[in-house]
This record gives C-alpha cells, sequence and structure tokens, in this order.
C-alpha cells in the first residue's frame, strides 16, 4: 500500500480530463484569447455562443456546478441589470412592449444585451479558468518559468490568511458583542462597531506574521538554492505549444479584421 | 520580486493584506454599513512596507477577487494608485495627523471613484455600469439632467468619499496601534513610532 502511495509522486498528476490535464498557462492563453474576443467582437451572437461553449465546457470538465453557480449569478447581475439599465438610459424608437406605462425599446435591449454579453464572454472565461485549474499547479508553472518561490508562497499563504482571518472575524465579532459592543442601529453606531472589530483582527494577524517569519526561517525558506517539488506536472506535448500559437495567431489575425471592418472597410 | 529585496516580515504581511481586504468588506456587510472597506489592507501595507508591498497586496487582491467577479482585474490599477499613494502619504506623515488623513481621502476618492467612473464607462461601452453607482447616476441623469458621464463621475465619487474617509480613519487607528516592537522591523514603521522611544 506503501509503496502505491509512493510511486504515484513518480509519474505526473493529472486529473484524467483532457482539458483538466492541459498545462496552466496553456489553459491561460486559450482562455484569455476567448475572452477578450468577448471584448474585441462586440456582438451579441458571439458573446451568446462564447457563453454557450463555456456552459458545454464546463459539462465536459465535471465543474458544470462550480461554473455556473458563479456564472448565473452573473447572468442576473450584470447580463439582466443590463438590459433593465439599458431601458433607462438608451433612448430609442421601436417599442417592443409596455410594461405599466414604462416603454421597452428594441434599441435598449439590443444595447443591453450587447455590453451584458460582452461582459459575461469575457468572465466566462476567467470563471472557468480558475474551475478547471488548480492554484498550486498555477505557481508551480510559473516558478518552472522562473517567477521566485516566494511570489508562490504569497498567493497561497493568502488563500489559507482569507480562510483563518474569516474564522477569527466571527469570533471578534461575536465576543465584541458579548462585551457590550453595540452592532444594531443607526449607520454611525454600526459604523463605530467597526473599529472594536478590525483592529484586533489586524494586531493579531501581524502577531502572527511576526511567528510564522520566524517559523519559516527555521524551515530554510530563504535559502536560494534550486527546490525540489513533491508534485510534478506532465512535461508539454508539442501539439499543445502547436496550439497555443494558432490560438495567438488567429486572435491577432481577427483584431487585425475588426480594426479593418472599423476604419477602412 | 525578490526575496533579497523585500525584508521577511514584509512578505509575510502582504498576506495579511489581501486577507484584511476581503475581510473589511465582509464585516462591512456583517453590519450592514453600505460601505466597500475592500481597501484597508493595500492601504495599510502601502504606508508601513512601501509602495511596491502594497501594489502586490491590491493586485492579488484584485486577482483574487476576480474568481467571482472577473470584471474586478480591470480595476486592479486603481489598486495600484492606492498602495503608491498610500506609500507617498507615509512618507510625507499624512497618517500622523486624522485631520490630514480625512483631508487626503478626497484623493483616494477621486482615484476609486473618478479613475473608477473612467474605467467602467470605458467597460460598459460609454453609458452606466454598475449597479450600486446606477442607483444614484440614473436620478441625476433623468431628473436633472447631468450628461451620462457625469453622473456616473458624481455618484461614483461621492460614495467613495464616505467609503475612503472611513477606510482612511481606520488606518489612522490600525497605524497609531501597531506596537512599536512591530513597527521597528518594517521599511516605512519608524514614521509610527511614539515619542517615548
Amino acid at each position: 500500500m506503501y509503496s502505491e502511495f509512493v510511486q504515484k509522486f513518480f509519474s505526473p498528476q493529472t486529473a484524467g480530463n483532457w482539458f483538466k490535464d492541459l498545462n496552466p498557462l496553456t489553459k491561460l492563453n486559450l482562455l484569455l484569447v476567448l475572452a477578450f474576443t468577448a471584448l474585441v467582437a462586440q456582438s451579441i451572437p458571439c458573446a451568446l455562443g462564447l457563453c454557450l461553449f463555456y456552459y458545454l465546457l464546463a459539462i465536459l470538465i465535471g465543474e458544470f456546478k462550480y461554473f455556473s453557480g458563479i456564472f448565473s449569478k452573473l447572468l442576473i447581475t450584470v447580463g439582466l441589470f443590463m438590459v433593465i439599465l439599458r431601458q433607462f438610459t438608451v433612448k430609442g424608437e421601436t417599442v417592443l412592449f409596455d410594461l405599466f406605462g414604462w416603454n421597452w425599446t428594441l434599441e435598449g435591449l439590443l444595447n443591453g444585451l450587447k455590453v451584458g454579453g460582452i461582459i459575461l464572454g469575457f468572465s466566462g472565461a476567467i470563471i472557468l479558468f480558475y474551475a478547471s485549474t488548480e492554484m498550486r499547479d498555477l505557481m508551480y508553472t510559473l516558478e518552472q518559468k522562473g517567477v521566485p518561490h516566494t511570489t508562490s508562497y504569497i498567493i497561497l499563504a493568502s488563500f489559507q490568511t482569507i480562510v483563518d482571518l474569516k474564522a477569527s472575524v466571527q469570533t471578534i465579532f461575536e465576543s465584541q458583542k458579548a462585551r457590550g459592543i453595540e452592532v444594531e442601529g443607526s449607520l454611525l453606531t454600526r459604523a463605530k462597531a467597526f473599529f472594536p472589530v478590525i483592529s484586533p483582527l489586524m494586531l493579531g494577524a501581524i502577531a502572527s506574521a511576526e511567528e510564522k517569519s520566524i517559523a519559516m526561517d527555521a524551515r530554510a525558506f530563504s535559502i536560494d538554492t534550486p527546490h525540489t517539488f513533491l508534485r510534478e506536472l506532465r512535461v508539454v506535448p508539442g501539439w499543445e505549444k502547436a496550439l497555443n500559437l494558432a490560438a495567438d495567431l488567429a486572435f491577432v489575425a481577427f483584431c487585425v479584421w475588426r480594426l479593418l471592418n472599423i476604419f477602412v472597410l | 520580486m525578490n526575496s533579497k529585496g523585500m525584508d521577511k516580515l514584509t512578505l509575510f504581511l502582504i498576506p495579511i493584506g489581501v486577507a484584511v481586504n476581503f475581510i473589511g468588506g465582509q464585516i462591512a456587510i456583517l453590519l450592514r454599513l453600505p460601505l466597500y472597506l475592500d481597501s484597508i489592507g493595500t492601504i495599510v501595507v502601502g504606508a508601513l512596507c512601501g509602495g511596491i508591498p502594497g501594489v502586490i497586496v491590491g493586485v492579488i487582491s484584485n486577482v483574487l477577487n476576480s474568481i467571482t467577479s472577473p470584471v474586478t482585474l480591470f480595476y486592479a490599477i486603481l489598486s495600484i494608485i492606492f498602495a503608491l499613494s498610500a506609500a507617498f502619504c507615509s512618507k510625507h506623515k499624512v497618517f500622523l495627523s486624522l485631520p490630514k488623513t480625512i483631508l487626503f481621502s478626497i484623493w483616494f476618492a477621486f482615484v476609486g471613484g473618478g479613475l473608477g467612473a473612467c474605467i467602467t464607462w470605458l467597460l460598459f461601452s460609454f453609458d452606466f455600469g454598475t449597479i450600486t453607482a446606477s442607483m444614484f447616476a440614473i436620478p441625476l441623469y433623468e431628473v436633472f439632467g447631468i450628461p451620462k458621464f457625469w453622473a456616473q463621475f458624481i455618484s461614483e465619487f461621492t460614495m467613495d468619499l464616505l467609503d475612503k474617509s472611513v477606510s482612511l480613519v481606520l488606518v489612522f487607528f490600525i497605524l497609531k496601534s501597531m506596537p512599536t516592537r512591530f513597527l521597528a522591523k518594517l521599511p516605512l514603521g519608524e514614521i509610527y513610532v511614539k515619542e517615548e522611544y
């Protein structure tokens, strides 16, 4: 059993999914190309097509629940909100229907769909990247490209510190309430309650930074020698590099075509 | 970023600054305050450790925020300016005086609200964008006839003025309550070391 456990660290760590197992930088490049395509295209069909593609990809990589959880919220807060907002701000002539005396126009609807679609087309790609990539894999890849290990520490420690401080906030909040600090009432009363919550949190966190600094130094954090890694990623195959290049070239070509359309044709 | 160029304590303060940016917003929600309070960590680290560590805190905060709201990536420039401004204010001893701190909140509000409004304007195809600002901007545009851009600018600036005033007052008290033993180890900490030492 132990040898099986040890053996799995000798081979590259894979998720068993073709997209998830792409190199993190390849995924970042491909999804950024899609994100910026939504911005450059400025078209409703392109944005809607991209959104559908993101949903499909999320299903294929087994991250539909995570993706739709975040993306659906954006659909409402950005997509739906933009459609409603543009009915106020875009004055149109073609009335589609009357909602209790409020005329909904085609011009407002199209503008709302376009802007909402562009933002969602951009956002979906970024959410998919986070859904399909573990942060430690991204940081490992960046370290291999020459980024200092301190950067990896900062990013990964930030996630952990957020979790730790979130737990502390609740404790401090309840403690201060128990000591008689007013957390209900007028805006000023509630604003004043902010100080006794954030101050102990901040000072406690800073004290822990001091302890962490000593502890990490004792574990040779500052030693400037090549590092070893417990987790290895698969070697990037040639076709993946070619895919990256093809996506970048296609995006540049698309940008040139868009510029020609706007300024020349 | 080189670990040699940045002292160890600064390095360990960066994740805390990022977490405080998140937690500030969370406490504001817990207390039902109509404020963001999401740049306290950036300003504190900028004031204590200098511009570059503050910029790192700001950029990482924006990147982590983009996990749930990718559009925040476009606003990372604001965090960079907050951090550089905090370091500038710290070097010029602004955070030692409460009136000066409150006065400088106008600059921070101009960056967050004014420059933020310009980014929103570009991002949302030269029209209103964010939900909260639009709630104020639409009446300004519809009722008072103020042009769209200026309606957006005024509403975002006003909201940010309140937010940044509270944030900077908090930063003032946090810096004031820092133990000297700790301040002495930070690049800009000696500015805040109390007289008796």
